[in-house]
Protein backbone atom coordinates (compact mmCIF):
# COMPACT_ATOMS: atom_id res chain seq x y z
CA UNK A 1 0.00 0.00 0.00
CA UNK A 2 1.12 3.55 -0.69
CA UNK A 3 0.18 5.99 2.05
CA UNK A 4 0.24 9.77 1.77
CA UNK A 5 0.14 11.66 5.08
CA UNK A 6 -0.59 15.40 5.04
CA UNK A 7 1.35 15.82 1.79
CA UNK A 8 1.91 19.40 0.67
CA UNK A 9 4.01 20.64 -2.21
CA UNK A 10 5.04 24.16 -3.07
CA UNK A 11 7.21 25.67 -5.76
CA UNK A 12 9.19 28.90 -5.59
CA UNK A 13 8.61 31.36 -8.41
CA UNK A 14 9.79 34.92 -8.99
CA UNK A 15 6.37 36.01 -7.70
CA UNK A 16 6.80 34.05 -4.45
CA UNK A 17 5.85 30.58 -3.26
CA UNK A 18 2.95 28.80 -4.97
CA UNK A 19 1.16 26.05 -3.08
CA UNK A 20 0.50 23.29 -5.64
CA UNK A 21 -0.88 20.64 -3.28
CA UNK A 22 -2.14 21.02 0.28
CA UNK A 23 -2.60 18.40 3.02
CA UNK A 24 -3.34 15.37 0.87
CA UNK A 25 -4.18 12.20 2.82
CA UNK A 26 -4.56 9.14 0.64
CA UNK A 27 -4.25 5.36 0.87
CA UNK A 28 -3.73 3.32 -2.29
CA UNK A 29 -4.10 -0.41 -1.50
CA UNK A 30 -1.97 -2.99 -3.34
CA UNK A 31 -3.62 -4.16 -6.53
CA UNK A 32 -6.28 -1.43 -6.54
CA UNK A 33 -7.36 0.71 -9.49
CA UNK A 34 -7.69 4.43 -8.79
CA UNK A 35 -8.34 7.48 -10.93
CA UNK A 36 -7.31 11.08 -10.27
CA UNK A 37 -9.43 13.76 -11.94
CA UNK A 38 -9.71 17.54 -11.77
CA UNK A 39 -9.41 20.65 -13.94
CA UNK A 40 -6.19 21.68 -15.76
CA UNK A 41 -3.80 23.13 -13.19
CA UNK A 42 -5.39 21.40 -10.17
CA UNK A 43 -2.19 19.49 -9.32
CA UNK A 44 -2.92 16.05 -10.82
CA UNK A 45 0.47 15.53 -12.47
CA UNK A 46 2.31 16.85 -9.40
CA UNK A 47 0.43 14.33 -7.28
CA UNK A 48 1.40 11.55 -9.71
CA UNK A 49 5.06 12.55 -9.40
CA UNK A 50 4.86 12.66 -5.61
CA UNK A 51 3.26 9.21 -5.42
CA UNK A 52 5.94 7.82 -7.75
CA UNK A 53 8.74 9.32 -5.67
CA UNK A 54 9.98 11.56 -8.51
CA UNK A 55 9.20 14.59 -6.35
CA UNK A 56 9.58 14.89 -2.57
CA UNK A 57 6.81 16.61 -0.64
CA UNK A 58 7.57 20.01 0.93
CA UNK A 59 5.89 18.66 4.05
CA UNK A 60 4.16 15.40 4.95
CA UNK A 61 5.24 11.96 3.78
CA UNK A 62 4.76 9.37 1.03
CA UNK A 63 5.47 5.82 2.16
CA UNK A 64 5.28 2.31 0.85
CA UNK A 65 3.82 -0.11 3.39
CA UNK A 66 4.68 -3.71 2.67
CA UNK A 67 5.38 -7.08 4.32
CA UNK A 68 3.18 -9.81 5.64
CA UNK A 69 2.78 -10.01 9.42
CA UNK A 70 5.07 -7.18 10.43
CA UNK A 71 4.67 -4.00 8.43
CA UNK A 72 7.69 -2.51 6.67
CA UNK A 73 7.53 1.22 5.98
CA UNK A 74 9.88 2.51 3.30
CA UNK A 75 10.26 5.48 0.96
CA UNK A 76 8.92 4.98 -2.55
CA UNK A 77 11.76 4.30 -5.01
CA UNK A 78 10.89 5.90 -8.37
CA UNK A 79 10.78 3.38 -11.19
CA UNK A 80 11.31 0.40 -8.89
CA UNK A 81 8.22 0.56 -6.70
CA UNK A 82 6.12 2.82 -8.87
CA UNK A 83 6.40 3.13 -12.66
CA UNK A 84 5.19 6.27 -14.40
CA UNK A 85 3.90 6.47 -18.00
CA UNK A 86 3.37 9.92 -19.51
CA UNK A 87 1.05 11.35 -22.13
CA UNK A 88 3.38 11.47 -25.09
CA UNK A 89 5.33 8.24 -25.73
CA UNK A 90 7.74 10.11 -28.03
CA UNK A 91 9.09 11.83 -24.93
CA UNK A 92 10.00 8.61 -23.18
CA UNK A 93 11.38 6.33 -25.86
CA UNK A 94 15.17 6.57 -26.02
CA UNK A 95 16.72 3.58 -27.80
CA UNK A 96 17.02 2.51 -31.44
CA UNK A 97 15.15 -0.79 -31.06
CA UNK A 98 12.12 -1.78 -29.01
CA UNK A 99 14.16 -4.39 -27.15
CA UNK A 100 16.89 -1.91 -26.17
CA UNK A 101 14.29 0.60 -25.11
CA UNK A 102 12.66 -1.85 -22.73
CA UNK A 103 16.08 -2.84 -21.36
CA UNK A 104 17.15 0.76 -20.77
CA UNK A 105 15.91 1.08 -17.19
CA UNK A 106 17.11 -2.41 -16.27
CA UNK A 107 20.64 -1.60 -17.35
CA UNK A 108 20.90 0.74 -14.39
CA UNK A 109 20.03 -2.02 -11.90
CA UNK A 110 23.22 -4.07 -12.37
CA UNK A 111 21.16 -7.23 -12.92
CA UNK A 112 22.79 -10.43 -14.19
CA UNK A 113 22.52 -10.64 -17.99
CA UNK A 114 20.26 -13.70 -17.93
CA UNK A 115 17.79 -11.99 -15.62
CA UNK A 116 17.69 -8.94 -17.87
CA UNK A 117 17.01 -11.04 -20.96
CA UNK A 118 14.27 -12.84 -19.06
CA UNK A 119 12.59 -9.62 -17.88
CA UNK A 120 12.71 -7.97 -21.32
CA UNK A 121 11.26 -11.15 -22.83
CA UNK A 122 8.49 -11.23 -20.24
CA UNK A 123 7.63 -7.56 -20.79
CA UNK A 124 7.52 -8.04 -24.59
CA UNK A 125 5.26 -11.03 -24.10
CA UNK A 126 2.92 -9.33 -21.60
CA UNK A 127 2.27 -6.47 -23.99
CA UNK A 128 2.15 -8.60 -27.14
CA UNK A 129 5.15 -6.84 -28.65
CA UNK A 130 7.33 -9.87 -29.52
CA UNK A 131 7.03 -9.26 -33.27
CA UNK A 132 8.39 -5.72 -32.81
CA UNK A 133 11.47 -6.73 -30.79
CA UNK A 134 13.96 -5.42 -33.37
CA UNK A 135 11.83 -2.55 -34.69
CA UNK A 136 12.92 1.07 -34.34
CA UNK A 137 10.30 2.59 -31.96
CA UNK A 138 9.64 5.58 -34.25
CA UNK A 139 8.21 3.23 -36.89
CA UNK A 140 5.42 2.12 -34.53
CA UNK A 141 1.93 3.61 -34.21
CA UNK A 142 1.02 5.78 -31.21
CA UNK A 143 -0.65 2.91 -29.37
CA UNK A 144 2.26 0.56 -30.01
CA UNK A 145 4.74 3.20 -28.80
CA UNK A 146 2.73 3.69 -25.63
CA UNK A 147 2.83 -0.08 -25.08
CA UNK A 148 6.62 -0.04 -25.47
CA UNK A 149 6.78 2.71 -22.84
CA UNK A 150 4.60 0.61 -20.51
CA UNK A 151 6.76 -2.47 -21.19
CA UNK A 152 9.90 -0.54 -20.20
CA UNK A 153 8.25 0.51 -16.96
CA UNK A 154 6.94 -3.02 -16.25
CA UNK A 155 10.34 -4.64 -16.76
CA UNK A 156 11.36 -2.91 -13.53
CA UNK A 157 8.66 -4.99 -11.76
CA UNK A 158 6.97 -2.11 -9.95
CA UNK A 159 4.06 -2.80 -7.60
CA UNK A 160 2.20 0.25 -8.93
CA UNK A 161 1.79 1.76 -12.38
CA UNK A 162 0.78 5.40 -12.79
CA UNK A 163 -0.63 6.47 -16.15
CA UNK A 164 -0.55 10.27 -16.47
CA UNK A 165 -3.05 10.83 -19.30
CA UNK A 166 -1.26 8.00 -21.04
CA UNK A 167 -4.03 7.37 -23.58
CA UNK A 168 -5.14 10.90 -24.43
CA UNK A 169 -3.14 11.05 -27.69
CA UNK A 170 -4.40 7.68 -28.95
CA UNK A 171 -7.29 6.88 -31.26
CA UNK A 172 -10.26 4.92 -29.85
CA UNK A 173 -8.94 1.52 -30.99
CA UNK A 174 -5.46 2.06 -29.57
CA UNK A 175 -6.91 3.55 -26.39
CA UNK A 176 -9.12 0.53 -25.83
CA UNK A 177 -6.18 -1.80 -26.47
CA UNK A 178 -3.86 -0.01 -24.04
CA UNK A 179 -6.61 0.10 -21.39
CA UNK A 180 -7.37 -3.61 -21.81
CA UNK A 181 -3.67 -4.36 -21.41
CA UNK A 182 -3.47 -2.27 -18.24
CA UNK A 183 -6.53 -3.95 -16.75
CA UNK A 184 -5.09 -7.36 -17.59
CA UNK A 185 -1.82 -6.46 -15.83
CA UNK A 186 -3.85 -5.47 -12.79
CA UNK A 187 -5.88 -8.66 -12.91
CA UNK A 188 -3.10 -11.15 -13.64
CA UNK A 189 -0.12 -9.61 -11.83
CA UNK A 190 -1.92 -7.64 -9.14
CA UNK A 191 -0.18 -4.41 -10.12
CA UNK A 192 -1.86 -1.36 -8.58
CA UNK A 193 -3.04 1.15 -11.21
CA UNK A 194 -3.38 4.91 -10.77
CA UNK A 195 -4.77 6.84 -13.74
CA UNK A 196 -4.61 10.60 -14.09
CA UNK A 197 -7.30 11.21 -16.66
CA UNK A 198 -9.99 13.37 -18.25
CA UNK A 199 -11.68 10.40 -19.88
CA UNK A 200 -14.91 8.99 -18.57
CA UNK A 201 -14.28 5.36 -19.58
CA UNK A 202 -11.13 5.35 -17.49
CA UNK A 203 -12.83 6.89 -14.47
CA UNK A 204 -15.53 4.22 -14.59
CA UNK A 205 -13.13 1.27 -14.27
CA UNK A 206 -11.59 2.66 -11.07
CA UNK A 207 -12.74 1.47 -7.68
CA UNK A 208 -11.77 4.83 -6.14
CA UNK A 209 -11.72 8.27 -7.73
CA UNK A 210 -9.87 11.24 -6.28
CA UNK A 211 -11.10 14.70 -7.28
CA UNK A 212 -8.48 17.45 -7.05
CA UNK A 213 -9.46 21.09 -7.02
CA UNK A 214 -6.95 23.87 -6.39
CA UNK A 215 -4.45 21.45 -4.93
CA UNK A 216 -6.81 19.87 -2.43
CA UNK A 217 -8.49 16.50 -2.46
CA UNK A 218 -12.18 17.46 -2.70
CA UNK A 219 -13.38 13.85 -2.72
CA UNK A 220 -12.09 10.26 -2.62
CA UNK A 221 -14.86 7.80 -3.39
CA UNK A 222 -16.36 5.30 -5.84
CA UNK A 223 -17.26 6.64 -9.33
CA UNK A 224 -20.96 6.21 -8.50
CA UNK A 225 -20.67 8.24 -5.31
CA UNK A 226 -18.63 10.92 -7.11
CA UNK A 227 -21.12 11.33 -9.96
CA UNK A 228 -24.08 11.48 -7.59
CA UNK A 229 -22.57 14.37 -5.64
CA UNK A 230 -23.42 17.60 -7.47
CA UNK A 231 -21.00 19.69 -5.38
CA UNK A 232 -18.05 17.46 -6.23
CA UNK A 233 -19.07 17.28 -9.90
CA UNK A 234 -19.14 21.07 -10.11
CA UNK A 235 -15.91 21.68 -8.18
CA UNK A 236 -14.03 18.99 -10.08
CA UNK A 237 -15.29 20.36 -13.40
CA UNK A 238 -16.50 16.87 -14.30
CA UNK A 239 -18.83 16.26 -17.20
CA UNK A 240 -21.51 13.81 -16.14
CA UNK A 241 -21.96 10.76 -18.35
CA UNK A 242 -25.01 11.20 -20.59
CA UNK A 243 -26.52 8.11 -18.96
CA UNK A 244 -26.22 9.76 -15.55
CA UNK A 245 -27.88 12.95 -16.78
CA UNK A 246 -30.60 10.81 -18.34
CA UNK A 247 -31.04 9.03 -14.98
CA UNK A 248 -31.62 12.36 -13.21
CA UNK A 249 -34.23 13.14 -15.84
CA UNK A 250 -35.96 9.83 -15.17
CA UNK A 251 -35.87 10.46 -11.43
CA UNK A 252 -38.03 13.55 -11.90
CA UNK A 253 -40.83 11.20 -12.91
CA UNK A 254 -39.83 7.91 -11.21
CA UNK A 255 -38.14 8.91 -7.98
CA UNK A 256 -36.59 5.49 -7.34
CA UNK A 257 -34.95 5.22 -10.80
CA UNK A 258 -31.30 4.22 -10.13
CA UNK A 259 -28.35 6.42 -10.95
CA UNK A 260 -26.74 4.83 -14.02
CA UNK A 261 -23.22 5.34 -15.31
CA UNK A 262 -23.32 3.59 -18.70
CA UNK A 263 -25.85 3.34 -21.56
CA UNK A 264 -26.22 -0.41 -20.99
CA UNK A 265 -27.01 0.08 -17.30
CA UNK A 266 -29.52 2.79 -18.17
CA UNK A 267 -31.25 0.63 -20.76
CA UNK A 268 -31.58 -2.26 -18.27
CA UNK A 269 -33.09 0.02 -15.66
CA UNK A 270 -35.45 1.60 -18.20
CA UNK A 271 -36.67 -1.81 -19.36
CA UNK A 272 -37.46 -3.00 -15.86
CA UNK A 273 -39.43 0.14 -15.27
CA UNK A 274 -41.92 -0.02 -18.09
CA UNK B 1 -16.77 28.75 -52.63
CA UNK B 2 -15.44 25.50 -51.28
CA UNK B 3 -12.50 23.16 -50.87
CA UNK B 4 -12.48 20.26 -53.31
CA UNK B 5 -10.15 17.32 -53.73
CA UNK B 6 -10.31 15.40 -56.99
CA UNK B 7 -8.81 11.93 -57.11
CA UNK B 8 -5.88 12.84 -54.92
CA UNK B 9 -3.06 10.35 -54.34
CA UNK B 10 -0.16 11.04 -52.05
CA UNK B 11 2.70 8.59 -52.24
CA UNK B 12 5.68 8.63 -49.88
CA UNK B 13 8.95 7.52 -51.53
CA UNK B 14 7.25 7.23 -54.92
CA UNK B 15 9.05 4.79 -57.21
CA UNK B 16 11.28 3.53 -54.39
CA UNK B 17 11.15 0.05 -52.86
CA UNK B 18 9.38 1.46 -49.77
CA UNK B 19 6.76 3.30 -51.84
CA UNK B 20 3.72 3.89 -49.64
CA UNK B 21 0.30 5.30 -50.53
CA UNK B 22 -0.74 7.60 -47.66
CA UNK B 23 -3.74 8.84 -49.66
CA UNK B 24 -5.39 6.94 -52.49
CA UNK B 25 -8.01 8.38 -54.84
CA UNK B 26 -9.38 10.93 -52.35
CA UNK B 27 -12.28 12.99 -53.69
CA UNK B 28 -14.11 15.25 -51.31
CA UNK B 29 -15.97 18.49 -50.98
CA UNK B 30 -16.04 20.90 -48.05
CA UNK B 31 -18.66 23.65 -48.20
CA UNK B 32 -18.05 27.23 -47.23
CA UNK B 33 -19.19 27.89 -43.66
CA UNK B 34 -19.45 24.22 -42.67
CA UNK B 35 -18.26 22.60 -39.43
CA UNK B 36 -16.68 19.39 -40.70
CA UNK B 37 -15.07 16.57 -38.77
CA UNK B 38 -12.22 14.47 -40.12
CA UNK B 39 -11.97 11.14 -38.29
CA UNK B 40 -10.21 7.83 -38.71
CA UNK B 41 -7.80 5.61 -36.83
CA UNK B 42 -4.11 6.44 -36.41
CA UNK B 43 -2.34 6.10 -39.74
CA UNK B 44 -5.52 6.51 -41.81
CA UNK B 45 -4.12 9.62 -43.52
CA UNK B 46 -5.76 12.47 -41.57
CA UNK B 47 -2.63 14.54 -41.05
CA UNK B 48 -1.37 13.94 -44.60
CA UNK B 49 -4.76 15.08 -45.92
CA UNK B 50 -4.78 18.19 -43.77
CA UNK B 51 -1.30 19.18 -44.93
CA UNK B 52 -2.57 19.24 -48.53
CA UNK B 53 -5.17 21.88 -47.72
CA UNK B 54 -2.72 24.77 -47.51
CA UNK B 55 0.15 23.50 -49.60
CA UNK B 56 2.42 22.01 -46.95
CA UNK B 57 2.31 18.87 -49.07
CA UNK B 58 1.48 18.58 -52.77
CA UNK B 59 -0.50 15.70 -54.19
CA UNK B 60 1.37 13.07 -56.20
CA UNK B 61 -1.66 12.88 -58.53
CA UNK B 62 -5.00 14.70 -58.60
CA UNK B 63 -6.02 18.26 -57.72
CA UNK B 64 -6.59 20.12 -54.47
CA UNK B 65 -8.78 23.13 -55.19
CA UNK B 66 -9.30 25.95 -52.69
CA UNK B 67 -11.92 28.47 -53.89
CA UNK B 68 -11.26 27.68 -57.56
CA UNK B 69 -7.50 27.92 -57.07
CA UNK B 70 -5.61 24.71 -57.84
CA UNK B 71 -2.98 24.34 -55.13
CA UNK B 72 0.51 24.17 -56.60
CA UNK B 73 3.99 25.10 -55.52
CA UNK B 74 3.95 28.37 -57.46
CA UNK B 75 4.76 31.23 -55.12
CA UNK B 76 1.75 33.39 -56.01
CA UNK B 77 -0.70 30.50 -55.69
CA UNK B 78 0.75 29.36 -52.37
CA UNK B 79 0.56 32.87 -50.93
CA UNK B 80 -3.12 33.06 -51.90
CA UNK B 81 -3.98 29.62 -50.54
CA UNK B 82 -2.22 30.20 -47.24
CA UNK B 83 -4.07 33.48 -46.77
CA UNK B 84 -7.26 31.42 -46.92
CA UNK B 85 -6.45 28.25 -45.02
CA UNK B 86 -4.95 28.28 -41.51
CA UNK B 87 -3.88 25.18 -39.60
CA UNK B 88 -3.66 24.71 -35.83
CA UNK B 89 -1.42 21.69 -35.29
CA UNK B 90 -1.45 19.26 -32.36
CA UNK B 91 -0.04 20.77 -29.19
CA UNK B 92 0.35 24.22 -30.78
CA UNK B 93 1.53 25.68 -27.47
CA UNK B 94 4.76 23.71 -27.86
CA UNK B 95 5.63 26.24 -30.57
CA UNK B 96 5.35 29.36 -28.39
CA UNK B 97 8.41 31.56 -28.62
CA UNK B 98 7.46 35.20 -27.96
CA UNK B 99 7.88 37.15 -24.73
CA UNK B 100 4.29 38.33 -24.49
CA UNK B 101 0.98 36.95 -25.64
CA UNK B 102 0.50 40.06 -27.79
CA UNK B 103 3.75 39.37 -29.66
CA UNK B 104 2.86 35.69 -30.00
CA UNK B 105 -0.45 36.43 -31.71
CA UNK B 106 0.81 39.43 -33.70
CA UNK B 107 3.63 37.44 -35.31
CA UNK B 108 1.56 35.82 -38.05
CA UNK B 109 -0.38 39.01 -38.80
CA UNK B 110 2.83 40.99 -39.31
CA UNK B 111 4.10 38.30 -41.68
CA UNK B 112 1.00 38.92 -43.78
CA UNK B 113 1.85 42.60 -43.91
CA UNK B 114 -0.93 43.90 -41.67
CA UNK B 115 -0.54 47.58 -40.67
CA UNK B 116 0.11 48.39 -37.00
CA UNK B 117 -3.57 49.27 -36.48
CA UNK B 118 -4.74 46.10 -38.23
CA UNK B 119 -2.42 43.98 -36.09
CA UNK B 120 -3.73 45.62 -32.94
CA UNK B 121 -7.34 45.15 -33.94
CA UNK B 122 -6.89 41.53 -35.09
CA UNK B 123 -5.08 40.52 -31.91
CA UNK B 124 -7.77 42.01 -29.66
CA UNK B 125 -10.55 40.48 -31.69
CA UNK B 126 -8.95 37.02 -31.70
CA UNK B 127 -8.45 37.15 -27.93
CA UNK B 128 -12.08 37.94 -27.29
CA UNK B 129 -13.21 35.20 -29.67
CA UNK B 130 -11.29 32.60 -27.65
CA UNK B 131 -12.68 34.05 -24.44
CA UNK B 132 -9.55 35.61 -22.94
CA UNK B 133 -9.65 39.17 -21.62
CA UNK B 134 -7.13 41.14 -23.77
CA UNK B 135 -6.39 43.74 -21.09
CA UNK B 136 -5.41 41.11 -18.57
CA UNK B 137 -3.65 38.58 -20.77
CA UNK B 138 -1.90 40.39 -23.64
CA UNK B 139 1.05 41.70 -21.56
CA UNK B 140 1.68 38.29 -19.89
CA UNK B 141 4.17 35.69 -21.04
CA UNK B 142 2.46 32.77 -22.83
CA UNK B 143 4.49 30.45 -20.62
CA UNK B 144 2.73 31.70 -17.46
CA UNK B 145 -0.65 30.33 -18.54
CA UNK B 146 -2.45 27.10 -17.68
CA UNK B 147 -2.74 24.41 -20.36
CA UNK B 148 -6.26 25.42 -21.36
CA UNK B 149 -5.33 29.10 -21.64
CA UNK B 150 -2.22 28.29 -23.69
CA UNK B 151 -4.29 26.28 -26.15
CA UNK B 152 -6.67 29.22 -26.57
CA UNK B 153 -3.80 31.63 -27.21
CA UNK B 154 -2.43 29.25 -29.84
CA UNK B 155 -5.83 29.09 -31.53
CA UNK B 156 -6.13 32.89 -31.32
CA UNK B 157 -2.79 33.25 -33.10
CA UNK B 158 -4.25 31.47 -36.12
CA UNK B 159 -7.70 33.10 -35.94
CA UNK B 160 -6.08 36.56 -35.85
CA UNK B 161 -4.85 36.14 -39.41
CA UNK B 162 -8.47 36.11 -40.53
CA UNK B 163 -8.37 33.05 -42.78
CA UNK B 164 -11.74 31.76 -43.96
CA UNK B 165 -10.87 28.08 -43.51
CA UNK B 166 -9.46 26.96 -40.16
CA UNK B 167 -8.21 23.42 -39.71
CA UNK B 168 -7.59 22.17 -36.17
CA UNK B 169 -5.77 18.92 -35.45
CA UNK B 170 -6.97 17.55 -32.09
CA UNK B 171 -7.48 21.00 -30.54
CA UNK B 172 -8.97 19.59 -27.33
CA UNK B 173 -6.54 16.72 -26.55
CA UNK B 174 -5.34 17.05 -22.96
CA UNK B 175 -7.83 19.79 -22.03
CA UNK B 176 -10.24 19.37 -19.14
CA UNK B 177 -13.91 18.95 -19.96
CA UNK B 178 -14.81 22.58 -19.27
CA UNK B 179 -12.05 23.96 -21.52
CA UNK B 180 -12.89 21.40 -24.23
CA UNK B 181 -16.47 22.56 -24.55
CA UNK B 182 -15.49 26.22 -24.31
CA UNK B 183 -12.96 25.95 -27.16
CA UNK B 184 -15.43 24.13 -29.44
CA UNK B 185 -18.28 26.49 -28.63
CA UNK B 186 -16.00 29.43 -29.50
CA UNK B 187 -15.21 27.86 -32.88
CA UNK B 188 -18.92 27.33 -33.54
CA UNK B 189 -19.68 30.96 -32.76
CA UNK B 190 -16.81 32.06 -35.01
CA UNK B 191 -18.34 29.96 -37.78
CA UNK B 192 -21.73 31.58 -37.27
CA UNK B 193 -20.58 35.18 -36.89
CA UNK B 194 -17.70 35.32 -39.39
CA UNK B 195 -18.76 32.50 -41.74
CA UNK B 196 -15.45 30.76 -41.07
CA UNK B 197 -15.29 27.13 -42.19
CA UNK B 198 -14.09 24.91 -39.33
CA UNK B 199 -12.40 21.59 -40.11
CA UNK B 200 -11.88 19.54 -36.97
CA UNK B 201 -9.60 16.50 -36.82
CA UNK B 202 -10.59 14.53 -33.73
CA UNK B 203 -10.53 11.15 -32.02
CA UNK B 204 -13.32 12.21 -29.68
CA UNK B 205 -16.56 10.94 -31.22
CA UNK B 206 -18.75 12.66 -28.61
CA UNK B 207 -17.45 16.06 -29.66
CA UNK B 208 -17.70 15.20 -33.37
CA UNK B 209 -21.35 14.17 -32.88
CA UNK B 210 -22.07 17.35 -30.94
CA UNK B 211 -20.37 19.95 -33.15
CA UNK B 212 -19.79 18.60 -36.68
CA UNK B 213 -22.80 18.38 -38.99
CA UNK B 214 -20.68 16.78 -41.69
CA UNK B 215 -17.98 14.18 -41.31
CA UNK B 216 -15.24 12.75 -43.51
CA UNK B 217 -14.12 9.28 -42.44
CA UNK B 218 -10.72 8.08 -43.61
CA UNK B 219 -9.61 4.46 -43.63
CA UNK B 220 -6.25 3.35 -44.97
CA UNK B 221 -5.84 6.48 -47.05
CA UNK B 222 -9.25 6.35 -48.69
CA UNK B 223 -12.56 8.07 -47.95
CA UNK B 224 -14.73 5.45 -46.22
CA UNK B 225 -17.63 7.85 -45.72
CA UNK B 226 -18.52 11.49 -46.28
CA UNK B 227 -21.80 13.08 -45.45
CA UNK B 228 -23.96 13.77 -42.44
CA UNK B 229 -22.40 12.88 -39.09
CA UNK B 230 -25.72 11.50 -37.95
CA UNK B 231 -25.93 9.09 -40.90
CA UNK B 232 -22.42 7.85 -40.14
CA UNK B 233 -23.06 7.13 -36.47
CA UNK B 234 -26.32 5.36 -37.29
CA UNK B 235 -24.28 2.81 -39.23
CA UNK B 236 -22.70 0.99 -36.28
CA UNK B 237 -21.03 -1.61 -38.52
CA UNK B 238 -19.25 1.04 -40.56
CA UNK B 239 -18.18 2.83 -37.37
CA UNK B 240 -16.69 -0.42 -36.11
CA UNK B 241 -15.06 -1.32 -39.45
CA UNK B 242 -13.30 2.04 -39.60
CA UNK B 243 -11.83 1.51 -36.12
CA UNK B 244 -13.96 4.18 -34.46
CA UNK B 245 -16.49 4.07 -31.64
CA UNK B 246 -20.06 5.25 -31.18
CA UNK B 247 -20.70 8.44 -29.20
CA UNK B 248 -22.38 7.81 -25.85
CA UNK B 249 -25.74 9.15 -27.06
CA UNK B 250 -25.86 6.69 -29.97
CA UNK B 251 -24.87 3.85 -27.65
CA UNK B 252 -27.71 4.83 -25.33
CA UNK B 253 -30.29 4.85 -28.12
CA UNK B 254 -29.11 1.44 -29.35
CA UNK B 255 -29.07 -0.06 -25.87
CA UNK B 256 -32.67 1.07 -25.29
CA UNK B 257 -33.75 -0.38 -28.62
CA UNK B 258 -31.88 -3.67 -28.05
CA UNK B 259 -33.59 -4.37 -24.74
CA UNK B 260 -36.96 -3.48 -26.19
CA UNK B 261 -37.68 -0.50 -23.97
CA UNK B 262 -40.79 1.52 -24.72
CA UNK B 263 -38.61 4.57 -24.26
CA UNK B 264 -37.58 4.95 -27.87
CA UNK B 265 -35.36 7.87 -28.62
CA UNK B 266 -33.77 8.75 -31.91
CA UNK B 267 -30.06 8.32 -32.20
CA UNK B 268 -28.60 11.80 -32.05
CA UNK B 269 -26.12 14.03 -30.29
CA UNK B 270 -26.07 14.49 -26.51
CA UNK B 271 -28.08 17.72 -26.23
CA UNK B 272 -30.89 16.63 -28.52
CA UNK B 273 -30.91 13.17 -26.92
CA UNK B 274 -31.80 14.61 -23.51
CA UNK B 275 -34.56 16.73 -25.03
CA UNK B 276 -35.99 13.76 -26.86
CA UNK B 277 -35.83 11.66 -23.70
CA UNK B 278 -37.56 14.39 -21.69
CA UNK B 279 -40.39 14.46 -24.22
CA UNK B 280 -40.64 10.68 -24.13
CA UNK B 281 -40.78 10.62 -20.32
CA UNK B 282 -43.53 13.22 -20.18
CA UNK B 283 -45.60 11.27 -22.74
CA UNK B 284 -45.18 8.08 -20.71
CA UNK B 285 -46.08 10.02 -17.58
CA UNK B 286 -49.39 11.04 -19.12
CA UNK B 287 -50.24 7.50 -20.17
Amino acid sequence: MIRLDKVSYQIETSAGAVQVLRDIDLELPDGSISAIVGPNGSGKSTLARLVSGLLRPTSGSVHLLSGIGSLVVTDVRPGLDVGLVFQNPDNQLVATTVEDDIAFGLENLELPHAEMVQRVGDALHLLGLEQFRDYPPHRLSGGQKQKVAIAGVLAMKPSFLILDEATSLLDPTNRREVMQTVLRLNHELGIGIIMVTHLLDEVLVASRVGVLTNGQLAAWDSPRAIFSNPVVVKEGDLVLPLSTRASFLMQERWTDFPLCLTPEEFARAACQLI
Amino acid sequence: MSIDLKNVDYVYDSGEPFEYFALRGISLHIDDGAFVGIVGRTGSGKSTLVEHLNGLLFSTRGDVIVDDEIVSNQRAVLAKVRRRVGIVFQYPEDQFFAETIFEEIAFGCRNYGFSKEQVDESVHKAMSIVGLDPERFLPLSPFQLSGGEQRRVAIASVIAMGQKYIVLDEPTAGLDSGSKLAVLAELESLRQTANVTVILVSHNMDEVAEFCKQVIVLDEGTVAFQGSTDAFFRDADLVDRTGLELPESYRLARALKDCGSTLTVNECSTGRMLDSLRLCVSEQGGA
